[in-house]
């Protein structure tokens, strides 16, 4: 209710600035004081805005944790920050491949030599001269028909 | 020897505590803001955009600071707001009081703000069903003179005495001298108090 500042008992000697706040007082009390009253439409949109703004805070919120977040679980992307180990350790994949690598031609070369070895040995062990298969007579030999 | 049986205590977590802060803090100032918008830009859709958009400023911008600052804050958001729209209106010019609007008939010498007090009929007596009736007509009268004062005179005379606060912090979110608070609030109850006497409103 609007209430006249009628009983403050003003006079010529109070300090008009007391006046003009008894007055200005009363002039707010009649818009309707601390929650003036609106229509239900305006209502409406003041609480939605409302909610846009506290939903506003929430994905601020949100936002700033994540960025908070790299910074905590990982050892971040600055240089300075990365320690020796796990610079060598994206090097190792490389490292594992080119050994790989190694160990298959040694592998291959070692049963090449294996198997060169067996001719040989066959041939050395063989009671025939390995010369006797440079002679045309003995190819002429053995292409003949045995009895 | 009694056994106690303690319950786990259920403390509401910070993040939902300042939430809830917000929301009773903006509850709190909305329709006031809103009010003293319209009374600004005179239309109701834009005061609604200029209130939201303040809301949103405060809560993407400060919702981490202590609430305690939130109102002059949000004042202070919601003044550059109205000036934003005014850009954008491209009629910024209207919202300052031009000299002539400060030294306009506000300082008439023939009228007297104790006198019109003091010599004011108690009306606060019996509250009669045509009371109601009354105060609906002297509020929409109130509304109208507000309306009608200088921008900054207005907006000087609702943050102080609406708003409470002091002139100090009015001052700051006016962007200007705490004297020149004092002078655009003595103004406006001038002017206010002329004009609802001279519309028969009795106080």
């Amino acid at each position: 209710m609007i209430k006249p500042p009628s009983k403050l008992h003003i006079t010529l000697a109070d300090d008009a600035v007391h006046a003009e706040h008894a007055f200005g007082k009363w002039v707010i009390a009649g818009l309707g004081g601390e929650s003036p009253v609106l229509n239900a439409q305006v209502e409406r949109r003041l609480s939605a805005a409302r909610w846009q703004a506290v939903e506003a805070a929430q994905r601020i919120r949100r936002l700033k944790a994540l960025d908070a977040r790299p910074a905590v679980i990982s050892y971040g992307s600055a240089a300075g920050l990365t320690p020796w180990w796990a610079r060598l350790a994206a090097f190792m994949p490389v490292v594992a491949l080119t050994l790989g690598l190694i160990c298959i031609d040694q592998f291959n070369l070692t049963q090449r030599i294996e198997a060169a070895a067996e001719v040989d040995a066959a041939l050395l062990s063989d009671d025939l001269p390995p010369s006797a298969y440079a002679d045309p007579g003995f190819a002429e030999f053995l292409k003949s028909p045995r009895p | 020897m009694g056994y106690s049986l303690e319950l786990p205590r259920h403390t509401a977590s910070p993040i939902l505590t300042s939430d809830q802060a917000l929301t009773d803090f903006l509850k709190g100032v909305e329709k006031r803001a809103f009010k003293r918008t319209a009374f600004t830009v005179r239309d109701d859709d834009s005061a609604l955009d200029i209130v939201q958009e303040a809301m949103i400023r405060l809560a993407e911008r400060y919702a981490d600071r202590p609430s305690q600052e939130w109102p002059l804050l949000f004042q202070r958001i919601l003044a550059n707001a109205t000036m934003d729209w005014f850009r954008r209106q491209k009629v910024r010019n209207t919202l300052f009081s031009s000299i002539e609007e400060l030294e306009s008939s506000d300082d008439d010498p023939g009228f007297d703000l104790l006198e019109y007090l003091a010599t004011a009929g108690g009306s606060s007596g019996t509250e009669s069903a045509e009371d109601g009736a009354y105060r609906s007509q002297v509020m929409t009268i109130i509304e109208s003179e507000i309306s009608e004062l200088p921008a900054r005179q207005r907006e000087a005379f609702l943050l102080r005495y609406w708003e409470e606060m002091d002139v100090a912090e009015t001052a700051h979110v006016m962007g200007c001298s705490e004297g020149s608070v004092k002078t655009h609030c003595s103004r406006a109850v001038n002017s206010l108090a002329k004009a609802l006497k001279a519309r028969g409103i009795v106080l």
